[in-house]
């Protein structure tokens, strides 16, 4: 298929028009008019001859030789005329011979024809004096000028036919093939993104009509486009506001720990100090005033411990605008795998798992957003225990007790990287759907228990915030693991 | 005789907070106590010492690895006469019922009420 544009479409079709009419005019129209011409100019040529050869014959009737003449100088005044002969057939012989011509003295050639310079035309009479032929021959200059005439009008119809072609040819094309590429160019931008693509829609007719029509769809879409978005974020703000409400319970238990340790040892230090007063042996002081200083230095720590708790939950709850810090890997390892168990045991009493810590000592301190990392930590967790709580509940279903689910946190330091992996003992994923797990909003999760996610924000965690990498590898009923590469 | 109670909690400083507390009830002879990080090392306790040393359990029950309960389950199968009781940060209807069900002689809400618990730990040991 050769690929022809609109305008050439357009052109082709306006020329073609242009080009028929032309070969009309300059070659057809011309022709006939010439061969009308002809045909006229010889009938008029034979009538000539016919009222001549009757005047003659009403001449030689009367006898009236000076009416032969008049006949014949009937013609004699036309500019056309060649010559007009009056020839004898002998009644016995049948011989021709000329009697009059004229001009005089004129000689006809025997049997003349009609050629290209004159048409000759022949008219017989009969009278008891004479029966002869009227021979009237005519030029064709008038016809020629006249052929000459035609062609130059023909041609210059032509020329004005064209020019008016090519005229209707830059209307149509400005009229149409302008506004359908401009709505092509706007239509291809839109398709590339670019919500803001509008057209010029002033004319009333179909073109114009989608041009309107075009716009509207592209402000409709520009909406619909925001529309979503919006939905998205929010969804997102949903999945980070879930995440901290699942921190939330942990973190309560968190708290709770510390602070019954921070009461109860200072309940147990106003004792002693009331002992420490009342004794009187120092063996017995001594060893009070060791008690004391051990559970204040507890009650410090336990302090410490709930303060930084708080302090966790608010760097997690405070959004994406964080800066990379100086990251201890193993405390925040070890501190959100602790959140998540108890969030965890917050939410489903009936499920328990063991936990595996394997922190590598020594690990340098990593350029890292704490809030964030913990995000994507607290999500492989909890992804973990959902995976084993669910082999668990179909192990159970099917009256297997063994089955003891188990989640393994490991660091490492390997290559200029840190190595976290987070392993749990759940079904696995299957071969079909482990490309999509990363995908936004995939979920295997029962409709409303999972935004999808979770996987997709910590990828873009990994890569994007950090520079890392987030991979997994996991074998059907047996594990799935999660590594994630932290650049030192 | 002094009643021996074994505490397991995989908070270490339990141990200090029991030490202390009762350090009245330790020197006049009536408590002692022996103390267990796990419900793991809780069992590897108990199969060593004599299982009548000790006669009442004290178990947190949200541990990493082997649950409370799981203990208490272990401990009612294989050493029926030890009272257990259990102790949780989490009072409530659920995990009490639970308890209750798997054997538990008793159930400590956390913050520990101590007044309460000695109250508790002479009523078991008087239905002993």
């Amino acid at each position: 298929m050769i690929k022809l544009s609109l305008k050439s479409k357009i052109w082709f079709t306006v020329l073609s028009v242009v080009v028929m009419f032309a070969f009309f005019v300059l070659f057809y129209f011309p022709e006939q008019q010439q061969r009308t011409l002809l045909h006229n100019y010889n009938t008029e040529v034979q009538n000539l001859a016919n009222t001549v050869a009757l005047g003659v014959k009403i001449a030689l009737t009367e006898q009236n030789l000076e009416g032969v003449e008049t006949a014949m100088d009937f013609v004699r005044k036309n500019e056309e005329l060649k010559f007009v002969g009056l020839m004898q057939v002998d009644s016995t012989s049948g011989l021709k011979s000329i009697f009059k011509t004229v001009p005089d003295d004129y000689s006809i050639p025997a049997d003349l024809l009609s050629n290209d310079t004159m048409i000759v035309k022949t008219a017989s009479f009969s009278t008891p004096l004479m029966t002869g032929d009227i021979v009237l021959a005519m030029g064709t200059d008038a016809i020629t000028t006249s052929k000459k005439e035609i062609r130059y009008t023909s041609l210059f119809v032509c020329f004005i036919v064209l020019c008016v072609g090519v005229f209707i040819g830059f209307l149509l094309a400005r009229n149409i093939s302008v506004p359908v590429l401009a709505l092509r160019d706007a239509a291809i931008r839109v398709g590339e993104g670019d919500r803001t693509q509008q057209v010029k829609s002033g004319s009333q007719d179909e073109i114009g009509e989608l041009g309107r029509a075009f716009n509207k769809m592209v402000k409709a879409l520009a909406v619909a486009e925001a529309e979503r978005k919006s939905a998205q974020d929010q969804l997102i703000l949903s999945e980070k506001m879930a995440s901290l409400g699942q921190m939330t319970a942990g973190i309560a238990h968190e708290i709770k720990n510390p602070l019954n340790f921070v009461n109860n040892f200072s309940s147990l230090s106003v004792d002693l100090l009331q002992e420490l007063e009342e004794s009187t042996d120092e063996e017995d002081k001594k060893d009070i005033l060791e008690s004391l200083k051990s559970n204040l230095g507890k009650i410090a720590h336990h302090g410490k411990r709930a303060d930084s708790i708080v302090a966790t939950m608010l760097q997690h709850s405070r959004g994406t605008a964080g800066t990379k810090v100086p990251t201890d890997i193993n405390h925040l390892c070890s501190e959100y795998t602790d959140l998540a168990f108890h969030g965890m045991r917050a939410t489903s009493r009936d499920f328990n798992c063991a936990i595996v810590k394997n922190f590598e000592d020594g690990i340098p301190l990593v350029q890292a957003i704490p809030q964030e990392l913990s995000r994507v930590i607290l999500n492989l967790l909890n992804n973990g225990f959902y995976a084993a709580a669910e082999r668990e509940r179909k192990n159970k279903e099917s009256g297997n007790t063994e089955y003891k689910p188990e989640i393994r946190i490991t660091t490492a330091r390997k290559d200029g990287n840190v190595i976290i992996k987070i392993r749990d003992n759940g079904s696995g994923i299957p071969k079909a759907i482990k490309d999509k797990i990363f995908e936004p909003f995939f979920t295997t999760k029962p409709t409303g228990q999972g935004t999808g996610l979770g996987l997709s924000l910590s990828y873009d965690i990994m890569t994007k915030e950090h520079q890392g990498m987030m991979s997994v590898d996991s074998e059907e009923n047996n594990f799935t693991e999660f590594t994630l590469t932290l650049p030192l | 005789m002094a009643t021996k109670l074994l505490v397991v909690d995989d908070e270490l400083d339990v141990k200090d907070l029991f030490l202390q507390r009762f350090r009245k009830e330790i020197k006049a002879g009536k408590f002692s106590f022996v103390f267990a990080h796990s419900g793991e090392e809780a069992l590897e306790l108990l199969s060593h010492v004599q299982p009548m040393d000790i006669v009442l359990i004290l178990s947190d029950i949200n541990m990493p690895g082997m649950t409370g309960f799981d203990l208490l389950q272990q401990v009612k199968e294989k050493l029926p006469a030890l009272k257990v009781f259990m102790v949780s940060a989490y009072g409530d209807a659920a995990n009490m019922n639970r308890a209750k069900e798997t054997g538990a002689d008793g159930f400590i809400e956390k913050p520990v009420n101590f007044q309460l618990l000695e109250e508790k730990i002479s009523e078991a040991l008087e239905n002993a």
